[in-house]
């Protein structure tokens, strides 16, 4: 057992430009990730009147909230920034499967030309496999959608919506 | 009405005269004429008695009396009708014989009626597209389809009228829909002339899910019968010509009628219950088979009415000061038994206040029924002098069984006299009507409306004055015509004071019962009371779609070096996103725990309010208790200064990592 992550930590040491490389696309995406939603939440903790203030403010701001919420189109632009930006990384993602798998395999090559050779030689094949994968996951979707729309139905006024949910997201 | 009859023995006395009277006469009663009508069946006689409680007692023949004075509307249509429920096929099977008098000054040459029921006939008639087979929360089902055959239609004297008439679409040119049909009359109606058209038709009711149809062996039958269309003077509601106001039945519509007399029989299967608009002539005959009843309505524009075999039927006289006497009708679902002193309490005390706060309930009776579970489609419904209650459920009902029966018996005064277009003006009977429900549920009730989360609720805000189906759903309808609207009647209130608000409403009442106001009508008595202009506030709130909308949008605090109440110099940036407001109050909070209140005049776009203080702004909040009716974005009310650092992170960072592990499911 030690035998096996002693030997992958190994060649993961042997792949600095792969580690780098993730290393700052991870950092980039947490940085403008946060700065976005702090760009959000920030401005709405300053209108949140909080529990010391008199007549229930605390309380009409949350109510409000629902109603713009669930009444408005309020949420759609946020929806589609945070859409567009999964997208992007659902787009690199199976480039990155292939440039990780092919340095692994190819130490022979220099670390940084691998990553991209990899890339350029098995970035088709990856995004095959990445859209089959993705598609398996994501055809029980509808049903669940279904079934979610369902129950938002019945359940949202009372409160319960989470706990009728939840059997299904844990499926 | 009739003067109080106190002594029993010319009670009897009365009671036989007239019963006596009604059996002699009641065979000629399909042909009567309207002025011999009226005193041949005069109002019910008044019967002052102690609030008591409810008992079950067999229903009783009404004794009308002779009433010689003025009628109460102008009466310009009279109906005589008959018909049958057929109970197997769930049929009405009716012949009408309809007379109108042309009010105006223009002769007419053709006739217009509703068919409100053909609105369930298909999937692509208006009602049907425009509600998506669908009011409130109940939908239609595979039997919810239903309509209404014409069988014959004739002048008075006989002559076939079928080859002159048709379906006509005013409103949005919709070939499958049959809901409004012109008759072309063989010779023109002069101005005060009369014309009579009978006709016989056939109803096949829905499975109720809007308004009309059945539920089991429960029936309710509101808009069954080919009504006629309301026919405006020049001067009415603004119009520069005499005209028919024709509109087909809407998704998100009620009705328009002018005010007549009603003169129904209606024949159910013998183990039937008859709640209806209006009073019985006469006991109820049964021949073994059927039972056949008799009800008579004047001074009313409608006629609605339920029936089913498993009514409990309750009575009980009432009075109060300015209402001299009314039966209060109960028809019960067997599953709220255990409610009917509830329904009865709801009901006296909605009658004595409305009655007194606006005027007399003329009529001499008020019929609610309570259908069953199942026919919620059926239930929140007003028809003059009867109502329908919410569907029995056998959970214990909550407020809401009072809320509803104090509703529409607000809709009695507002609809039922106050007899607005429900087509292009909803607002002035659902938002009057609303208005007047919060206040006496306030009254009677101690269930104080919480404004401000209403105000908020109200996303979508847009004109008052505005037809029915131009709102872009159903729910920005009912947000606006009921809740929108009485927030701006409130908002009326608080500016003008109760007092004045009260002598308003009852002024609206008393110039307009009978009639067919406007908006401009109610503006004209706000006016002519209050000695003001408002079209300031119409032109925003009531013509326009606007909330009033200020917000805190920034706060500057700049140390001065001195010490004392000047070490800072405080500078607050108010702006207003929506209509204007009377007076905005803002107070604004230092650091120190010290406070100052100020008020903008909220006129202009933004304004700066400069404060001078011992310590900087902490925060900053506008109409902190909550004056402004009409404010329906409280959030940016609100501006602070600080936000707990600690809250601040977890917040955020809360958010990223929920965002990071769902899209870490699928992606790098």
């Amino acid at each position: 057992m030690m035998n096996w992550i002693r030997e992958g930590l190994r060649s993961a040491f042997r792949q600095p430009f792969a580690i780098v490389t993730l290393f700052v696309y991870e950092l980039l995406w947490g940085f403008f990730l946060y700065r976005y939603i702090q760009s959000i939440v920030t401005p709405l903790l300053h209108r949140y009147p909080g529990s010391s203030l008199p007549g229930g403010a605390s309380h009409l701001f949350l109510a409000e909230g629902q109603f713009r919420l669930t009444k408005t189109d309020l949420l759609i632009p946020y929806m589609w920034t945070l859409a567009v930006l999964l997208i992007v990384r659902m787009t690199v993602t199976p480039l990155l499967n292939a440039a990780v798998y092919y340095s692994l395999h190819r130490t022979d090559l220099n670390a940084g030309y691998r990553f991209f050779r990899g890339i350029k030689q098995l970035g088709g094949h990856y995004l095959l496999y990445y859209v089959l994968l993705i598609a398996f996951t994501a055809a029980p979707l509808p049903w669940l959608i279904g079934k979610a729309s369902e129950l938002y139905g019945k359940h949202f006024l009372t409160g319960k919506l989470i706990a009728a949910l939840l059997p299904y997201a844990g499926g | 009405m009739n003067p109080t009859i106190r002594s029993k023995t010319l009670r009897w006395l009365v009671l036989l005269l007239a019963a006596g009277g009604l059996m002699y006469g009641s065979d000629q009663v399909l042909t009567r004429s309207a002025q011999h009508d009226t005193t041949a069946f005069g109002k019910e006689p008044a019967t002052p008695s102690p609030e008591t409680p409810a008992s079950p007692v067999a229903e009783t023949p009404v004794v009308p009396a002779p009433q010689a004075e003025k009628p109460l509307s102008n009466r310009i249509t009279e109906y005589h009708m008959s018909v049958e429920l057929l109970a197997k096929t769930k049929e009405l099977r009716g012949s009408e014989s309809v007379s109108w008098t042309n009010p105006g000054s223009q002769q007419v040459t053709e006739l217009y009626f509703h068919l409100y029921p053909n609105a369930f006939e298909s999937k692509k008639t208006t009602f049907m597209r425009e509600s998506g087979g669908q009011l409130r929360s109940d939908k239609a089902g595979k039997d919810s389809f239903g309509r209404v055959e014409l069988l014959t239609i004739r002048t008075e004297d006989g002559n076939d009228l079928s080859s002159r008439i048709r379906y006509v679409q005013p409103d949005d040119g919709n070939k499958d829909d049959h809901t409004l049909l012109e008759v072309k009359l063989p010779k023109p109606v002069g101005p005060g002339e009369k014309v009579t058209v009978r006709t016989e038709f056939l109803v096949k009711l829905p499975a109720v899910f809007a308004r009309m149809g059945y539920s089991g062996d429960f029936v309710m039958a509101g808009q069954w019968f080919p009504k006629l269309a309301a026919y405006e003077t020049a001067g009415t509601r603004g119009r520069t010509a005499d005209g028919w106001n024709l509109h087909q039945y809407h998704g998100n519509s009620e009705f328009y009628s002018d005010f007549g007399i009603y003169d129904v029989r209606i024949k159910v299967p013998q183990n039937y219950t008859v709640a209806a608009t209006g009073f019985p002539t006469r006991p109820a005959v049964e021949d073994g088979k059927v039972k056949t009843y008799q009800f008579y309505a004047d001074d009313v524009h409608d006629f609605g009415w339920a029936a089913s075999p498993h009514f409990q039927y309750y009575e009980e006289p009432y009075s109060a000061p300015n209402l001299p006497g009314v039966k209060i009708k109960l028809y019960l679902d067997p599953a709220h038994e255990a409610y009917k002193n509830r329904y009865m309490y709801a009901a006296k005390k909605a009658l004595a206040r409305f009655s007194s706060w606006y005027g007399t309930y003329p009529y001499s009776t008020l019929s609610i029924v309570v259908p069953p579970e199942g026919a919620g489609g059926a239930g929140g419904m007003e028809y003059p002098t009867l109502i329908t209650a919410w569907g029995a459920t056998k959970d214990e009902p909550d407020l809401e069984l009072e809320r509803v029966v104090v509703h529409e018996i607000g809709h009695q005064f507002w609809y039922g006299m106050v007899a607005s277009n429900e087509f292009e003006e909803a607002w002035l009977d659902e938002g009057f009507t609303s208005y007047a429900e919060d206040n006496l549920m306030a009254t009677e009730f101690g269930s104080v409306a919480n404004l401000p989360i209403q105000s908020s609720y109200i996303t979508s805000p847009a004109a008052l004055k505005e037809n029915a189906w131009d709102y872009r759903d159903h729910d920005e309808y009912a947000d606006n015509v009921y809740t929108r609207a009485k927030l701006v009647l409130t908002a009326i209130e608080k500016q003008i004071g109760k007092d004045q608000m009260d002598r308003v409403l009852k002024t609206y009442f008393q110039r307009w019962k009978f009639k067919h106001p406007s908006t401009q009508d109610f503006q004209a008595v706000l006016e002519d009371v209050t000695k003001q202009k408002w079209d300031d506030f119409f032109n925003q709130y009531v013509y326009g779609g606007l909330m009033t909308d200020y917000a805190v949008d920034g706060i500057r605090s700049k140390p001065t070096g001195l010490s004392g109440p000047g070490a800072y110099d405080n500078s607050v940036l108010l702006r207003r996103y929506g209509g204007t407001a009377a007076g905005v109050p803002v107070h604004i909070h230092f650091a120190d725990g010290s406070a100052v209140d100020q008020v903008w005049d909220g006129k202009e776009l933004q304004t700066e309010l400069k404060v001078s203080s011992a310590a900087p702004v902490d925060w900053v909040m506008i109409d902190p208790s909550h004056k402004l009716v009409l404010e329906n974005r409280h959030i940016n009310n609100f501006l602070t200064m600080k936000v707990d650092p600690k809250w601040n992170v977890r917040w955020n960072l809360g958010i990223v990592h929920l965002i990071e592990t769902a899209f870490r499911w699928i992606a790098w």
